[in-house]
């Protein structure tokens, strides 16, 4: 019977144990309570459900009606109706007890650590032998190799050299070859060519946009904020850039968890660094919050809890955000865990006031500027104040006019009442023609104060970022019965998930607590961390995780294939100084990254999901990786990286409504729209029009966290890939670059299209059949009602588009 | 251009050309089951739970939330008490803005009047909608949880006001596939009125593959036909710069690079899938301009919608759209108007907007009825929430009569039903007198799910998805039928 959830759902924000006054003085702590009742006397008398309080008021059938927001469900009253019915039994021990605590029974949290591999501590075990010591290189491929020989499984060959290099190239950099790039591996592709290929795409700024790009996955980041509207996020852009100049720097993985999370906490030797660490913290400042919600204790909560479910994902790989409204139905994480890091978030300002209307805002931090920042603040603030002074006068002056068609109209019309004479129509006209003036004058000053607004916003400022800092008062939090802000049960005191914790984690200090839960997630004491991240990284490089659910290491998420080899990686990991870069070369090199991805029958039968890795996964490219990858074969690639992308000061593409969001027919400023894609805008909900690719191609949504790209493939992609413009454009650009010089023939030009796009030797066949569909398709062409201007142009341009919308292009194998 | 001159190929021939063949998908749809395992086409019918009421939806949204009180809900006190400082009490837990500090009972706006047999009460403002009372079922007993616009939204759309879910349309979809493999499952008609490209969440699937998501109907990117405004159209269905003859030529030249590269890496599920998907997108070229052309549709048929009249060409199109794409069986249709957020000047924009959809709206039953399709089609009439039976006056805006508007109300409001699977001429549950609080018969965003899925034969309960750990559900861990309202 389902008393108490009835009672603590719809009841106790007013009568329960931890509300703040009882109302009625009813306080409903047990069955002692209900039998002394309130103000109108006892609300239950134990099997006389039709004369207890309670029941009546439930039924309203009597002077109180309760609940007052309507009545209960009427199996939720005869659930009440049938205790009452059958005495009012109340458990003595659940009376005193948070109302969400679990039975008895359950086991604790440190006895549970037993029951799930993820819960218990990083074992470094040695590379197993093997018996295919030839094929083997280094601990990877021992490990790899073993339980393969375990299943009596061969790995594939080695993948041809071109195969090979497209994907290191991929895998690095998220662009092909260059075609000299490709000559030259083509001539000597041994493996010391290859390993200084690795290294060449380790060292280049391009690493840093590929795996900054894939954390960026694992987090809120957009250009915008707000759940529903596009609010802009001017600032946000230097998350994006800090992102990807870590990863670039190789900063190691746990200082890059510690200035994220609690950056602004660190202490600081120069400005630049100051800057940085601020920066950091955009990964809590900036998310999908519901700005516009009127309920603020439940926004704040609402906050918090998808920093919550940031943390834990993209961390811990755990889903700790499930714990808000109970215990976790699966792994050890009782409520009060979830609330001890909820009062730490809680004790951080990520909000800060109301922007305008009820639309609250986010907190901004100052950035120590620059002394070429400063410089340039001056000279747009002073380039700013004169516009505004003309703006104003410019406003001044109209509204004078229009002051003025006032008054003569209103002195007109009072001289000249409605009159059926002879002159009644000349004045009729002249009345009009006041009107329509001043409605002119009117117009022209709304469109001039639209755009003082749209000026005020872009006023310059000194650099600042979203940043989050601590509030005044930290405190702790009180669990929030079944998620609701209003509804209070126990306080939970700050602390960690305990599950992820081994040994003794750091005391919570004076602040909120924020550097200790940095320091937590980044330490020893936690085995989830490093296992989290390796795992991502392997992901990243073989196209499935050890553990396939990146982002849930629960008992609901999937067992690791080698549990061994992730132990080693990431013990290795933080051995290494949680390098990054040495992680990633240490998993392209080895011998298990060079297979091939071809079929193998018996293997396929025995493994169809390959989760052993006996060849290399083939991948559908990314959303991103197709466009970048064009532009890059085309020509047409901005090499300019970094800074702001949203265009605000486009004409356009703001609107000065309040508070001030962006047009949906948002465009490109030229100076960034051929860049890579991880320097465009990211926008909530979907990207723009002309980034149509990103939405049909699995580009994550940022207001959820899913590091795994989805590569369905439907009918609306290959649409795009026949019919939009953008394939169109670049088929085109690509087609000019393979336009024949003097003293070639055509099939050459079939032959380096093949090589540019492919990354390879065109064959014999792929050149003829190639040189038919040109010439089928101009003969075609020029019968066509309208031929095209230029038919020759128009074949090459089909045929680019062709290669580029087929399999080889679009799967890395 | 008729569709045959377009793609001159018989639909034998061009299926034999597809890579899989008809045969497999034909195989996939008898295995497949609702939310069964992923199977090679997503989209293949699949049986439901048990025997369905209905087999499609139309869902008209009501963007910005119908004034409930002036339109559905007979209220004598909340008339006779019109200008009466508040009786009740507004909840504690929000933000007031200036407009409705001191605010007073406004009584409804409209005449509302008893209709038909069962004598439902409807405004004059909805005069056609109002010749079909009877086939009509109000469910009066509507709350929600948010009062903004956003999560309420997203809320009658996913059952979440915050996280990211799969949108009801895509759940349906899971559930039952579709029965006409050349169109998309799941149509959402110019959601971009919406405003920043109609919020791809509210016709998203979220964790559900990709295949299940809406495909918007925007703003034509062809060229204006007969009619004006323009048809909505598919992005990207057609690339006007080629003439068809020499596009089959080219997807036939891509076709072959394709299977080309399947042989030499000896087979691959997901190549295979691509070279599927492009033979669907053919078929989809080829099948829905014809479905998307309205032209040949009689004067009669384009009368009963209003199309031609200013006021009811636009939404009378979406709506005969609407029609059309269930005919051609599609399995969800969404069909949105915008602008029902009457803050201000609500007794002019709320008449204008009740001319705007009341014969389209009833056009389409109508049309649904001479059909034989009305039923096994369901159709869902809803706003986000309701609104006050207080006004609300903005401080800042001229004080002068008819400036009058209606704050949102997420504590009470009206929808209804039509068609397969409900009872017509009823009137189930009630908000107070004051048209305030849903007080009986209540039924919540995730109960009208649960509703909706169980007359399309699909226990709510039962349709899940594993996603992050957990099995997902459109009704999370809430929902119940309302089971009164059933026939």
């Amino acid at each position: 019977m389902k008393v108490r959830p009835v009672l603590v759902e719809n009841c106790y924000q007013c009568h329960g144990p931890a509300a703040k006054t009882a109302f009625g003085n009813l306080r409903m702590t047990g069955l002692e309570a209900f039998l002394k009742g309130g103000d109108s006397g006892p609300a239950v008398v134990p099997g006389r459900p039709d004369d207890s309080l309670l029941i009546r008021a439930v039924r309203h059938d009597g002077p109180v009606k309760m609940p007052p927001s309507g009545k209960l469900k009427a199996g939720d009253v005869y659930a009440l109706i049938e205790w009452v019915k059958r005495g009012a039994v109340w458990p003595a021990e659940a009376a005193t007890r948070s109302p969400q605590a679990l039975p008895a029974a359950a086991k604790s949290v440190e006895e549970r650590r037993k029951d799930h591999w993820a819960w218990q501590a990083i074992r470094k075990s040695n590379p197993p032998p093997v018996k295919n010591t030839a094929w083997a290189q280094g601990a990877v491929d021992r490990f790899i190799l073993a339980k393969l020989e375990q299943s009596k499984l061969a790995p594939a060959p080695d993948a041809d050299p071109y195969t090979l290099i497209r994907r290191v190239y991929f895998t690095i950099s998220g662009l092909p070859p260059k075609p000299d790039e490709l000559e030259a591996f083509a001539k000597d592709p041994s493996g010391q060519a290859l390993e200084a290929v690795v290294d060449r795409l380790i060292r280049s700024p391009q690493f840093g946009e590929k795996w900054g790009r894939q954390w960026l996955d694992s987090t809120y980041f957009a250009d915008t904020i707000d759940v529903g509207r596009r609010i802009p996020a001017p600032h946000a852009w230097r998350y994006r850039d800090y992102v990807i100049d870590s990863f670039n720097r190789d900063k190691p993985f746990n200082r890059f968890i510690v200035e994220q999370v609690a950056g602004d906490l660190l202490p600081y030797e120069t400005p630049v660094e100051r800057r940085r660490q601020l920066i950091a913290t955009g990964l809590l400042s900036l998310g999908p919050w519901a700005l516009v919600n009127a309920d603020k204790d439940q926004l704040k909560m609402d906050v918090v809890d998808l920093q919550i479910d940031l943390i834990g994902k993209s961390f811990l790989g755990l889903t700790i955000a499930c714990s808000r409204c109970h215990d976790h139905k699966f792994d050890p994480i009782p409520q009060k865990n979830y609330y001890a890091v909820a009062g730490i978030l809680a004790s951080t300002q990520t909000l800060k006031g109301i922007m305008t209307d009820v639309f609250s805002d986010l907190n901004r931090a100052r950035l120590p500027e620059t002394v070429d920042e400063a410089a340039a603040y001056e000279r747009e603030t002073a380039k700013y104040q004169a516009q505004l002074g003309d703006m104003k006068s410019r406003e001044d002056s109209l509204d004078r006019q229009k002051r003025e068609l006032d008054t003569k109209l209103a002195a007109f019309r009072s001289a000249n009442p409605e009159r059926i004479d002879a002159e009644a129509a000349e004045a009729k006209a002249d009345e009009q023609r006041l009107t329509k003036e001043r409605d002119e004058v009117e117009s022209r000053l709304n469109q001039l104060r639209g755009r003082m607004k749209l000026l005020e916003y872009m006023k310059p400022t000194l650099p600042l970022a979203f940043a989050v800092e601590d509030a005044e008062t930290p405190s702790h939090c009180r669990i929030n019965i079944r998620g609701n802000a209003h509804m209070l049960g126990d306080e939970a005191p700050r602390g960690f998930v305990e599950i992820a914790t081994l040994g003794q984690p750091p005391g919570i200090g004076k602040g909120s607590g924020r550097l200790e839960l940095a320091q937590w997630l980044s330490s020893a004491v936690n085995p989830l961390t490093p296992r989290v991240f390796v795992n991502r990284v392997w992901h990243g490089v073989f196209g499935a995780g050890i553990v396939r659910s990146l982002d849930n290491f629960g008992l609901r998420g999937e067992t690791p294939t080698h549990p061994e080899l992730l132990d080693y990686l990431a013990a290795r990991f933080m051995e290494e100084g949680w390098s990054v870069k040495k992680l990633v070369r240490e998993l392209v090199l080895p011998r298990t990254f060079r297979m091939a991805s071809g079929p193998n029958p018996g293997a396929q039968e025995a493994d169809p999901e390959n989760r052993l890795l006996w060849r290399m996964n083939r991948q559908r490219l990314s959303g991103e990786e197709i466009r970048d990858a064009m532009l890059a074969i085309s020509g047409q690639l901005d090499e300019g990286r970094g800074g702001p992308s949203l265009g605000l000061e486009l004409p356009g593409n703001l609107k000065a409504f309040e508070p001030t969001f962006i047009d949906e027919k948002l465009r490109l400023s030229d100076d960034v729209k051929n860049r890579r894609t991880v320097y465009l805008p990211v926008l909530r909900k979907s990207q723009m029009d002309s980034l149509d690719m990103l939405n049909l191609f699995g580009f994550p949504d940022a207001n959820q966290l899913n590091s795994q790209r989805s590569s369905t493939n439907v009918p609306t992609q290959a649409l795009y890939l026949m019919n939009s413009p953008f394939y169109h454009e670049q088929s085109r650009a690509l087609a000019r670059l393979t336009e024949l010089r003097e003293g070639l023939y055509e099939r050459s030009r079939v032959a380096d299209s093949i090589w540019r796009v492919y990354n390879r030797r065109a064959t014999e066949d792929e050149t003829r059949e190639g040189l038919d569909f040109v010439y089928e398709l101009e003969r075609e062409l020029r019968r066509q009602p309208k031929p095209p201007a230029n038919p020759v142009d128009e074949v090459w341009t089909r045929y680019c588009q062709t290669l580029f919308a087929s399999s080889e292009f679009l799967f890395k194998n | 251009m008729t569709t045959r001159a377009k793609f001159p190929l018989s639909r034998r021939e061009m299926l034999s050309k597809a890579a899989c063949g008809f045969g497999s998908l034909a195989l996939t749809a008898m295995c497949a089951e609702p939310g069964g395992a992923a199977t090679a086409n997503p989209l293949a019918a699949k049986v439901p739970h048990f025997p369905p009421r209905a087999r499609r939806v139309i869902f008209l949204w009501m963007q910005g939330g119908p004034s409930h009180v002036d339109l559905f809900e007979h209220k004598p006190r909340l008339r006779k008490q019109s200008g009466d400082p508040l009786p009740f009490e507004l909840p504690k837990t929000r933000v007031l803005t200036d407009s409705v500090k001191n605010t007073q009972l406004m009584g409804p706006l409209s005449d509302l009047v008893q209709r038909g047999q069962s004598g439902l009460y409807v405004s004059d403002w909805l005069p056609h909608l109002a010749a079909k009372a009877d086939e009509l079922c109000l469910l009066s007993g509507m709350h929600t949880d948010s009062e903004a616009h956003a999560p309420a939204v997203r809320t009658l759309h996913t059952g979440s006001s915050v996280l990211v879910r799969p949108s009801m349309g895509a759940w349906a979809t899971y559930g039952l596939g579709t029965e006409n493999q050349n169109l998309p499952g799941f149509i959402t008609i110019r959601p971009d009125l919406f405003g920043d490209g109609g919020n791809p969440q509210l016709y998203g699937s979220a964790f559900l593959p990709a295949a299940f998501q809406g495909t918007p109907l925007g703003e034509a990117l062809r060229g204006p036909s007969a009619l004006a405004p323009p048809n909505p159209d598919i992005r990207y269905l057609e690339d006007p710069s080629i003439a068809p003859g020499a596009q089959r030529r080219q997807i036939d030249f891509l076709q072959a690079l394709n299977r080309r590269h399947l042989e030499k890496l000896g087979g691959d599920r997901e190549i295979e899938g691509l070279i599927q998907s492009f033979e669907l997108a053919f078929r989809m070229q080829a099948e829905a301009p014809g479905v998307l052309d309205m032209s040949k549709e009689t004067k009669t048929t384009l009368d009963l919608y209003g199309i031609g009249e200013k006021e009811t060409n636009e939404f009378g199109q979406q709506c005969l759209m609407a029609r059309r794409l269930v005919e051609s069986g599609v399995r969800f249709v969404q069909v949105t108007s915008v602008d029902w957020d009457h803050h201000a000047a609500i007794k002019k924009g709320l008449m204008s907007k009740c001319k705007s959809v009341d014969k389209p709206i009833a056009g389409l039953l109508s049309d649904l009825k001479a059909r034989g399709l009305l039923k096994d089609t369901l159709i869902l009439w809803s706003g986000e929430f309701g609104r006050t039976p207080y006004r609300e006056l903005n401080p800042r805006a001229k004080q002068e009569e008819g400036m009058e508007g209606r704050e949102h109300n997420p504590y009470g409001f009206t929808c209804f039903m039509a068609g397969a699977g409900v009872k017509g001429g009823m009137q189930h549950g009630a908000t107070d007198e004051f048209g305030y609080r849903a007080v009986d018969g209540l039924v919540d965003i995730h109960d009208l799910h649960a509703t909706m899925l169980h007359i399309l034969g699909i226990d709510h309960e039962r349709l899940t998805f594993r996603h992050s750990g957990r099995d997902f559900r459109l009704t999370d861990v809430y929902g119940n039928v309302v089971k009164a309202i059933l026939s």
